[in-house]
């Protein structure tokens, strides 16, 4: 908007130039430094951008300098008039009426031979400013508009995240619960059936001199019991052992096979040190973020590699995602990025992500071992 | 008390972040070191420690006061030696020094004094009416330190002070640095050189990407990666290894025995070569090589960032 | 107290500058010496005045006229125009195209009729001026005549003394200035305007030298820093200006005029002015596009100020318009003035043209400082 109303001061400026100074050559030095002092304060205005009492303050200064020039020097000044009251009507936000009616004032003032060029003039200053007031506020209602749809797509992301939280959540509760069930299970039949097969052996000693045979029987019983108590165990155990897949570096690895599959790359997984001491949380924050980095690669890297590594430290653990695509020189956090950064560090650990030498993610988790 | 406490600091520029949600606390009498790569961040900090870049958000406090707030009291007591020479090639080492320390409101003959002493301390003492562009560079860079130092401040913050002089020099501004650390002043150091900051500081931080992603004594850093160091001894005659005494040693987890060598791997913070050696000297072996691999600041630094510091 | 540390600083720094002295000093003085020695011929003060020589034939019967002829011809041949009366075979034009003489006239009842000599333009002018003051006044003795003889004695009277034909101060020989005048005042103000030169790098060469991370860590406000290497810059530019200035006054004794203050406080303003120029376009054009701007600028406005060359008044065209926007050009007929018309009033408007051009780069910079980090 500024620039428009520059443009419309320059245009009037540089007729009054040709006007009073070129063209007649009658221009004295107090005219150019009326140009020059107008040209002052009407720079100095868009300077202030962030303080609209100061540009108000210069606008107003200017129109009365306008006005001063006109009455002292030239009459021509006066064409600049127009555009400063129009500038402050704009920053006083008051109502294009009220613009018109005040720039129509001077009407009364101005010499005979002035006239047909003050309304001319006068008139495409009210244009232009009509004009720029028009496309002002359509862009703030767009503005506007717009930071609502954003608030509101910010509010339903963070409900689908907090849904998929609470799914992740319900989906972790039902595996406790079904362990829970397991041991119980193990606990009331296993538990039962060997109690059972311990009464028939310590039955079955007791007999064992007197009535061989009924021991026997006893004994015999006694195996049968734990026979099926064992084959129990081995049901409920089979049962309740998660499949390996689902587990660690083995999930890592089922997740960079999926990929290679499905993208045109290759994806690989390596580890160093003893993966024992990740404990699930911090297998889920690793896998959850490699899952994130790879999604990142897959749409900004243009990688035909993908890498995966998972190092155990001392006292950190550090997994790794690094593609060998083109990178970036300045990497722009966004929500996934940011997302990463959270996971980590409700873990106290950080996230860092390079962009130097194709796309790198490095997660850095604290490896408490010790407690 | 802490001399510097930084809490939440992030730097915008742009939409590029420098420095991201950066803490740290520096305490009364350390050296504290920073490490990191070109653009890690390390300058942008300390940039804002030194009030020369605008804080976007968190705060910084020295001595407890925020630096913003009391921005006067900041500036006094923080001296920077810049990590280019920030000196006037044409005026005199005396000048150029009571001219910094003027601005920091030391009038008279207690700034000719003082001037004097710090060019003393740099041991440019006899040079102090030449001019700097007939120095060597290793003299541009302590005058560049006299000039930081002069108004006697609690925090000096030297951002590579040692870059491109001679083996000379550079000890001297090392220990110029312990000097002035045990006259009282905190230090905060940054330099590409790890075996520096490895030698002169108590506490070191490693920043990447605007983020602080370790923290503590050079003891606690490397002990993130490992805390074993092998060791491998050449030895002539293996056939007279006491292997069970060695494992005796304190310290010593696994001793195994190779052809001409034999890798005994033990705990990082023990102190125990000189037992292995006399254990081998009084079984008769003959002692080839002794090499000990421990994780030095450049390998944390690398497992850490998968970088190297100077790329 | 901060900014007049600084300032001194800042003063003592380019002393220590070798190179600033040799450009600042020797380079207009052996501009004044050269060109004020080489072109001393392109300046008309230097024709000789004593060779106007005037040809006449008076063919009027009219008794007054030829009286009040004679009266005048006295009058300015005490003025240093020597007077022939031609005779009759002498055909004046011809002689006058010969070179013989500056000017005809051939004065008879109905007028004076003149003829200049396209070679002697100067000399035939000045001579053509005193003859139309000459005709106007007896136009007016005729007019009067008829209405009140009486006034017609006073008139002719009046016409008699000495020097009332040529007035005009700009045809009086000793106030036009010589070619080393001239280029005095030229190169001196050329010289001040150089102090943008420096000023441009004022700020930048800070940030060149890395000094500036140390001023901007130094418990000293911005403002205090800008203000006194402002304040340094430009009084070290002021003091070469004034050695130029005396120098030229007293070793080449190129004429100042009576009003030195006025030439002093009006130079000053030239550098204040140059000063702020220089800062305000070192920020406004990042890197060192700012300097070869500001070169370009300096030369072009030394060369429409008149620095090289004398620019004619005269001039209407497109590089005549131009050349009134050089800042050299201004200062430049405001001293021309003042020296050579005692014109005080023509200096005030460019003094406060300058401080009103050097406050708004000022301002220009302090607030474009402020909203900036570090420098």
């Amino acid at each position: 908007m500024d620039l428009w109303i520059i443009g419309n001061k320059l245009g009037l400026l540089v007729y009054i130039i040709l006007s009073v100074s070129i063209l007649p050559k009658t221009g004295t030095p107090w005219d150019i430094l009326a140009y020059l002092i107008y040209l002052c304060v009407n720079v100095t205005i868009p300077i202030f951008r962030n303080d609209a009492r100061i540009q108000q303050l210069l606008s107003a200064c200017s129109a009365v300098l306008v006005v001063y020039f006109a009455y002292r020097l030239d009459t021509s000044f006066v064409l600049l008039l127009p555009v400063n009251l129009y500038e402050l009507v704009l920053l006083w936000e008051g109502r294009r009426r009220i613009a018109l009616a005040i720039s129509l004032i001077p009407l009364v003032m101005i010499p005979r031979e002035e006239l047909p060029v003050y309304i001319l003039s006068t008139f495409l200053s009210f244009l232009l400013y009509t004009g720029l007031r028009l496309q002002m506020e359509r862009l703030k209602r767009v503005d506007e508009e717009r930071e609502t749809l954003r608030l509101e797509m910010q509010n339903l992301s963070h409900l689908l995240n907090k849904n998929q939280e609470y799914i992740r959540q319900s989906e972790y509760t039902i595996k406790l619960e079904e362990r829970n069930r397991l041991s119980q299970q193990i606990h009331d039949e296993v538990g039962h059936a060997m109690a059972g097969a311990l009464i028939q052996m310590e039955a079955s000693r007791t007999l064992l001199a007197a009535n061989p045979d009924k021991s026997a029987e006893l004994l015999g019983n006694a195996i049968s019991i734990s026979k099926e108590g064992l084959e129990r165990i081995r049901l409920t155990l089979k049962d309740m052992k998660p499949r390996s897949e689902e587990l660690g570096i083995h999930r890592l690895r089922l997740f960079a096979d999926e990929l290679s599959a499905k993208h045109a790359l290759k994806a690989t997984v390596t580890h160093e040190g003893n993966l024992d001491v990740i404990t699930p949380m911090q297998w889920r924050i690793i896998h959850e973020n490699a899952t994130e980095a790879v999604t990142n690669s897959l749409k900004y890297g243009h990688a035909s590699a993908i890498e995966i590594e998972v190092r155990v430290l001392n006292r950190m653990i550090r997994s790794s995602v690094s593609d060998n695509g083109i990178g970036a020189r300045k990497i722009v956090k966004g929500l996934g990025i940011v997302g990463m950064e959270e996971r980590a560090a409700s873990v106290g650990g950080t996230v860092i992500v390079d962009g130097a030498h194709g796309f790198r993610v490095t997660t850095l988790l604290p490896n408490d071992k010790s407690e | 008390m802490n001399v510097l406490e930084i809490r939440n600091l992030t730097k915008k520029f742009g939409d590029f972040i420098a420095v991201d949600n950066m803490n740290l606390s520096v305490r009364e009498g350390e050296i504290f070191g920073f490490l990191g790569a070109n653009g890690a961040g390390k300058s942008t900090t300390i940039n804002m420690i030194s009030s020369l870049l605008r804080i976007t958000k968190g705060e910084i406090s020295l001595l407890g006061k925020n630096i913003v707030k009391e921005n006067k009291f900041a500036k006094l007591n923080i001296g920077i030696v810049p990590q280019d020479l920030a000196i006037y090639e044409e005026m005199s080492a005396y000048e150029n020094v009571s001219f910094f320390a003027g601005l920091y409101g030391l009038r008279g003959n207690l700034l000719k004094e003082r001037a004097a002493e710090a060019l003393e301390f740099v041991g440019l003492g006899d040079k102090h009416k030449d001019l700097p562009k007939n120095f060597s560079g290793g003299m541009k860079r302590r005058l560049n330190i006299a000039c930081a130092i002069a108004h006697r401040p609690k925090l000096i913050i030297m951002d590579e002070p040692t870059v491109g002089i001679d083996p000379q020099s550079r000890n001297y501004i090392l220990n110029s640095v312990r000097k002035l650390n045990e006259m009282g002043s905190s230090i905060i150091y940054t330099s590409h050189y790890m075996e520096e900051v490895e030698e002169l500081c108590t506490r070191i931080a490693i920043v990447d990407h605007g983020k602080i992603i370790a923290e503590g004594t050079k003891e606690q850093l490397k002990s993130i990666i490992t805390d074993t160091k092998e060791i491998w001894i050449g030895v002539k005659n293996e056939e007279r290894l006491d292997i069970d005494a060695l494992q005796r040693i304190s310290g010593v987890i696994s001793v195994q025995p190779e052809e001409q060598t034999v890798k005994i791997v033990s705990r990082g913070e023990v102190g125990n070569l000189n037992w292995i050696i006399q254990q081998l000297i009084k079984d008769g072996v003959e002692i080839g090589s002794v090499e000990e691999q421990a994780p030095n600041l450049e390998t944390v630094f690398l497992t850490l960032t998968g970088r190297k510091l100077r790329d | 107290m901060n900014v007049l540390n600084i300032a001194l600083y800042e003063i003592k720094r380019s002393l220590r500058d070798t190179r600033t002295f040799v450009f600042m000093l020797a380079f207009p003085l052996i501009l004044i010496l050269i060109l004020g020695t080489a072109l001393s011929n392109a300046f008309s003060s230097e024709v000789t005045m004593d060779g106007m020589k005037l040809l006449y034939k008076v063919s009027a019967q009219n008794e007054p006229l030829q009286q009040y002829w004679n009266g005048f011809a006295q009058a300015i041949e005490s003025q240093g125009v020597e007077l022939t009366a031609a005779n009759g075979g002498i055909d004046g034009r011809a002689a006058v195209a010969d070179d013989q003489y500056a000017a005809y006239a051939e004065i008879d009842d109905n007028g004076v009729r003149f003829f200049g000599s396209s070679l002697r333009t100067i000399e035939s002018n000045i001579i053509q001026g005193m003859l139309t003051s000459f005709a106007d006044r007896y136009n007016l003795a005729a007019a009067a005549m008829k209405n009140s003889p009486e006034a017609v004695q006073a008139i002719l009277a009046d016409a008699g003394s000495s020097g009332s034909f040529i007035q005009e101060a700009s045809i009086d020989p000793h106030r036009k200035p010589g070619s080393i005048d001239y280029y005095a005042i030229a190169e001196s103000t050329m010289i001040a305007f150089y102090a943008c030169m420096s000023a441009s790098w004022l700020i930048r060469g800070e940030v060149r030298r890395r000094t500036a991370l140390r001023l901007a860590a130094a418990p000293v406000g911005k403002m205090e820093i800008f203000a006194g290497k402002v304040i340094g810059c430009t009084v070290i530019n002021y003091l070469c200006i004034l050695a130029v200035v005396l120098f030229s006054k007293y070793a080449f004794g190129a004429n100042w005029g009576d009003h030195l203050g006025i030439v002093f406080l009006l130079l000053f303003t030239v550098v204040l002015l140059a000063v702020s120029f220089g800062l305000g376009i070192a920020y406004m054009i990042k890197g060192d596009s700012a300097n070869s701007v500001m070169t370009i600028f300096v030369q072009i406005a030394s060369m429409l100020g008149g620095a090289y060359f004398p620019i004619q008044d005269d001039m209407n065209n497109f590089f005549g318009s131009l050349a009134n926007l050089s800042p050299l050009r201004w200062a430049n007929d405001a001293l021309m003035n003042l020296i050579y018309n005692n014109d005080l009033q023509a200096a005030l408007p460019v003094i406060g043209l300058n401080v009103a051009i050097a406050a708004a780069f000022l301002a220009f910079v302090a607030v474009s400082m402020r909203r900036r980090e570090a420098f």
